[in-house]
């Protein structure tokens, strides 16, 4: 008998299945265990209690006499392929949108979705893991696979698939009794020199089978009983067979069957009456073992965990198929029975567990149906793995965090503490320092204060606080751009100095053009412009230097400026106070050159200062004590723009719906961070009594007496839509972190793979003592250069941190860490990079490659900063 | 801030002094205090214990502690004691409070050394994560816990939580619905519901509420700087009321 019509399709369907297989880190044998139950279980009949699924193998003979060996999957006590056929022309024309019950559609089409169902599982991964494993035999790589069905209307159905590379489907496919004789037929012919041995007798049960003829001996001896089909199958659906809804066998073609059962651990385990407690109870094994079982843990935002049980026996041996992969040596993430990844017990908890003890920890997590569906939403399409990025990972960060937490218990109670803690070294006080001087070089808690390295020449103890302020017009003022011929109109600068009385003799105000090579020529200068104002705190000076006109060719009056090459330029003011430049402001000019749009990310951001002004070096906030707090928005829309401001810190609103108008920012000028709401609060201790009392300052009862506090603002457009959110830490009557210091994050020793993470608090961050780069840089004894054998890796580490620090809030419109990092007022080249690197950065990169060069530079350019101003 | 914390080891019983203060030698330096604060303790404890067997149901005779209610009596007996304002807890974290209490009430031991074996039912029997790791915040949860159930009367407190410190548990845990305001907010809304409905709610319902709640007062991230305490009591039970309504009816109608 000859095949019917095969309908061809434009896709190169051998390289789509490849691809897809490629994507199951665990290999296609995992696929070929997953896919097919998954879908029989999708497709369970009503009223069936158990689903089963059949691996058989059968060697059969092609008309040439070679030997072909094919692998039939039946499933039985599922509804079978049912539904309409639907042809190519139709799908499109409904939109590639199938019914939820059309599965005979659903298995012969590509890239379609089903109406109340996501987009898992409708990327033809079914269909791949079964093609995957055909091999017919030609010279180049072809797959076929051959199905039938028995309907529970007694329709008897079958249907092709083959890959040569076009993809190609039986159409229209074989019904009732031309289907059932095709199926027994000892070889059925496709066309002139390909025909396949089939010889099989019909379904007699409502369910369905899919025929892969032309396996490979190799993988044909992966299939058979015991083997490593069996190993995934029972490492994918255990659970499943554990509660009774599924039964899977495997059988070889000598008849030699193996049914999976469930891993002897969880066999053996005592179930245990009623409810398990959320504390955890904990169980005595047989074999010296011990588990603990937790039941209804509340996690994240209202997720459950149905069930958790860790247990530990070191009659346990390791059993892993793929390096790296761990699948039973930890806590095995179960989503409605089915196994999808593994925490590992040396990946992921090897700070909670001995060497010794992982091969012999297992674990599972189960859930509620809920979580399970928010999970679901985090899930890959391979089913193999969760995504803990953005919004829909967060359940999974969340319960990565929850299953940290119950490792760490049950470790503590199987007293393993004392045996982890050997693994985890000390920072050496020399890497400490570093870290904190790295922080200190770019970090400027309240916004003005000099760094270091500026000596100013003042008295020990005393600081001159200086600020210096750049305004001008642009021809357009949407626009940075300015052409050749034209001006820069009404430039203004103003210069401030506080306490007046410090000074000694006077400061210069310097103007120059920096052009786009980097190279700075002085345009204006007036010496002795600012300069001690007896009985005044603070002594201030303004200069209007009136237009600037930008000339391609050579100047020929003053008030003009030559610039022959177009590009980023920038216009700046430097206060020099005994020779050293001790401020400046600049503004961006894009001469005879477009300048980048606004980001479409985020172009609204809100940030977020409190800073302790009672005693300005001191995180910490004690009672009495006051707290300056300053919200800031930018605006890097062009357009000016209204907006509701609501912030609150802790119980007390500080604004509600407050309406705030941010002024536009012309296209690539720095973005100019506007003051929306100041307030000075006395914080006080709920339990001690409000004695000092000063003017004007609002006292705030804190709600405790010690404690991390946060203040918070939300940002609203005029259509109520949410533009921007900023949050802030205060920290009353503790120090932050377990540190006496001000350093926005500590530094820490870990287990783990990565060179540093940093965690989410964005409190610490850690490193791998066992990194090979760290372990192959030598221990300083005496320290000459600040980038010095390990010191250097310490320094390259908390410069990624710090950049990650400043830049991972922003992703949710949020600048406060950013705030801290970005100073225009850093007048040295090499801090001009540094602050391009920052702004280049917090934009919208066009490719993760772009974004990954820029962080590179940013962090050379870190360490060149950090060596120049510590050597 | 110094304490005293009772500890037992084969079988004997003995103390040592925690602080949170900078000290020279040894924590030991403010034995004083923390002795003033032990003795304070043995009063509260009294109280607490006094107050739990008015409120304990009996069946057949035996008492059946419910540990909703035990949180609720210590946490209340904190607060009416004004044990906070101690000198000795000045300026610190509550935890250590919690460190010295619980020890103190499961072995029975006054500040002269004397027994009181019947403090230990003020501590609900699952609480026992403090005996492995008594360092540990989290091991003292049950008593935030309680503390924190203190601002409503016992009866309200019981309402809305449906007699379950479970579910008080989960709703701590959610920082940004932690509010006295919106806990009352609540128990408007469950006081204007069908008794069947009250039912649910105590069973399987809280969970189903408490989300519905979060997702309209997050803890982080966008929306989340108007939380319940900040809104005026009208419009607040104008909020959890529409909020608790369509969840209701969307899972129990």
């Amino acid at each position: 008998m000859k095949a019917g019509q095969f309908t061809n399709t434009a896709t190169d369907m051998v390289q789509v299945v490849t691809n897809i297989i490629d994507g199951y880190k665990m290999g296609p044998l995992r696929a070929l265990a997953q896919e097919p139950v998954q879908n029989a279980l999708d497709a369970r009949r009503n009223g069936k209690q158990q689903v089963e699924v059949e691996y058989r193998l059968l060697r059969r003979a092609t008309n040439s006499g070679a030997a072909c060996l094919l692998l039939t999957v039946t499933d039985k006590g599922t509804t079978g392929l049912r539904g309409d056929l639907v042809t190519a022309e139709q799908l499109k024309a409904r939109g590639s949108k199938l019914k939820p019950d059309e599965n005979w559609a659903a298995f012969e089409a590509q890239g379609y979705t089903k109406e109340n169902e996501d987009a898992l599982g409708s990327r033809g991964q079914g269909k791949a893991a079964f093609l995957y494993h055909s091999n017919v035999p030609g010279e180049t790589r072809r797959m076929l696979m051959l199905y039938d069905t028995l309907l529970e209307n007694d329709e008897y159905r079958f249907g092709m698939r083959f890959a040569q590379p076009a993809d190609q489907v039986l159409s229209p496919p074989l019904f009732g009794e031309k289907a059932t004789a095709a199926i027994q037929l000892e070889t059925y012919q496709l066309y002139d020199g390909l025909s396949v041995p089939l010889g099989l007798k019909p379904l007699r049960e409502v369910g369905t089978r899919i025929i892969v003829p032309f396996l490979n001996e190799d993988e044909a001896r992966s299939m058979r009983p015991a083997s490593e089909l069996s190993r995934w199958l029972q490492r994918c659906w255990w659970r499943a067979i554990q509660t009774g809804r599924l039964r899977v066998r495997v059988i070889d073609e000598n008849g030699d069957a193996e049914e999976i059962v469930v891993p002897s651990w969880w066999r053996d385990l005592p179930r245990k009456r009623g409810k398990p407690s959320s504390k955890g109870s904990w169980l005595e094994l047989s074999d010296d073992g011990r588990a603990c079982i937790w039941g209804d843990v509340t996690f994240g935002t209202g997720h459950q965990i149905r069930r958790l049980v860790l247990l530990h026996s070191d009659a346990l041996h390791e059993d892993e198929i793929v390096p790296d992969h761990p699948e039973y040596a930890g806590i095995q993430i179960l989503r409605g029975s089915q196994w999808i990844e593994t925490r590992g017990a040396r990946q992921d908890f090897g700070d909670y567990i001995p060497i010794d003890k992982r091969p012999g920890f297992r674990g599972y997590v189960e859930f509620d149906k809920h979580t399970d569906s928010t999970l679901r939403g985090a899930e890959n399409s391979q089913h193999d793995g969760f995504d803990a990025r953005g919004k829909k990972g967060e359940i999974v960060r969340d319960l990565r965090d929850q299953l940290d937490s119950c490792t760490s218990e049950f470790s503590a109670t199987m007293g393993w503490e004392a045996a982890t803690s050997i693994t985890t070294q000390q920072v050496s006080p020399r890497e400490k320092s570093t870290h904190a001087r790295f922080m200190e070089t770019f970090l400027n808690p309240n916004g003005r204060k000099p760094k270091p390295s500026y000596n100013t020449g003042e008295d020990e103890g005393t600081r001159l606080l200086w600020d210096c302020r750049l305004a001008l017009q642009y021809p357009d003022p949407n626009s940075a751009r300015v052409d050749w011929g034209q001006s820069l109109s009404n430039v203004f600068v103003e210069v401030g100095v506080e306490p007046s009385e410090e000074l000694i003799g006077s400061a210069h105000l310097i103007v120059e053009w920096v052009d786009d090579s980097g190279k700075a020529k002085e345009i204006f200068r007036r010496d002795d412009a600012v300069s001690k104002e007896w009985g005044k705190d603070r002594a201030q000076k303004q200069f209007e230097l009136g237009d600037w006109q930008i000339l391609r060719g050579k100047a020929s009056r003053e008030q003009q400026i030559e610039c022959s090459e177009p590009g980023e330029c920038r216009l700046r003011a430097v206060v020099v106070y005994r020779d050293q430049r001790v401020k400046s402001a600049a503004r961006k000019v894009y001469v005879q050159a477009e300048p980048p749009p606004p980001p479409e990310k985020n172009p609204v951001t809100l940030s977020i200062s409190a800073v302790n002004i009672s005693e300005e070096d001191k995180t910490r906030i004690d009672h009495g004590e006051e707290l300056q707090l300053q919200i800031n928005a930018r605006n890097r829309t062009t357009q000016p723009g209204s907006f509701q401001l609501t912030a609150t810190f802790e119980d007390n609103v500080l604004a509600r719906d407050e309406p705030i108008e941010l002024e536009g920012t012309p296209a690539g000028d720095s973005p100019r961070r506007q003051a929306v709401l100041t307030e000075q609060l006395q914080l006080l201790d709920p339990h001690q009594s409000a004695s000092m009392a000063f003017d004007g300052i609002q006292p705030m009862r804190m709600p405790t007496s010690s404690g991390r506090f946060t203040i918070s603002a939300d940002l609203y457009d005029e259509n109520r839509d949410h533009v921007a959110h900023a949050r802030c830490q205060v920290y009353f009557q503790r120090d932050p972190g377990n540190s006496q210091n001000n350093l926005p994050f500590e530094i820490e020793q870990l287990n783990q793979k990565v060179m540093w993470l940093m965690n989410k608090d964005l409190d610490l961050l850690t490193y791998s003592a066992d990194y090979p780069l760290y372990t192959e840089m030598k221990e300083i004894q005496r320290q000459r250069r600040a980038l010095q054998g390990r010191l250097a890796f310490i320094a390259e580490i908390s410069a990624n941190g710090l950049l990650e620090w400043a830049l991972r809030p922003k992703e949710s419109g949020n600048d406060s860490n950013y705030d801290q990092l970005y100073d225009e007022s850093r007048s040295h080249d090499i801090w001009d990079a540094f602050n391009r690197g920052l702004e280049n950065l917090s934009k919208t990169a066009e490719s993760p490659i772009q974004f990954a060069q820029t962080w590179r530079e940013t962090v050379a350019i870190m360490l060149e900063i950090f060596a120049q101003e510590n050597d | 801030m110094p304490v005293l914390v009772w500890s037992e080891r084969d079988g004997a019983l003995g103390n040592s002094i925690r602080t949170g203060r900078r000290y020279f030698f040894s924590p030991e330096e403010y034995r004083a205090d923390a002795e003033a604060l032990d003795q304070a303790l043995d009063a509260l404890l009294d109280m607490a214990w006094h107050a739990l067997t008015v409120i304990t149901k009996h069946e057949n005779g035996k008492a059946r502690f419910n540990s909703f209610e035990q949180v609720w009596v210590l946490g209340r007996a904190v607060h009416i004691s004004e044990i906070l304002r101690h000198e000795a807890l000045q300026g610190e974290e509550r935890t250590l409070l919690w460190q010295a209490l619980t020890p103190k009430a499961w072995y029975g031991v006054r500040h002269d050394a004397t027994q009181e074996t019947r403090w230990r039912v003020l501590i609900p029997a699952r609480a026992t994560k403090w005996q492995a790791k008594p360092k540990d915040a989290s091991a003292y949860r049950f008593l935030e816990v309680g503390y924190w159930l203190r601002e409503q009367q016992l009866h309200d407190a019981g309402e809305v939580f449906g007699w379950k410190y479970s579910n008080a548990y989960d709703l701590f845990h959610c920082s940004s619905l932690r509010s006295y305001e919106l806990r009352q907010a609540v128990l408007y809304w469950l006081r204007r519901q069908q008794p069947a409905l009250r039912e649910t709610y105590r069973k399987a319902g809280f969970r189903v509420y408490q989300q519905a709640l979060s997702k309209r007062f997050p803890a982080r991230g966008p929306g989340s700087a108007l939380l319940p305490q900040h809104y005026p009591e009208d419009e607040l039970r104008a909020i959890v009321c529409e909020v608790l309504d369509s969840a209701r009816d969307a899972y129990f109608r």
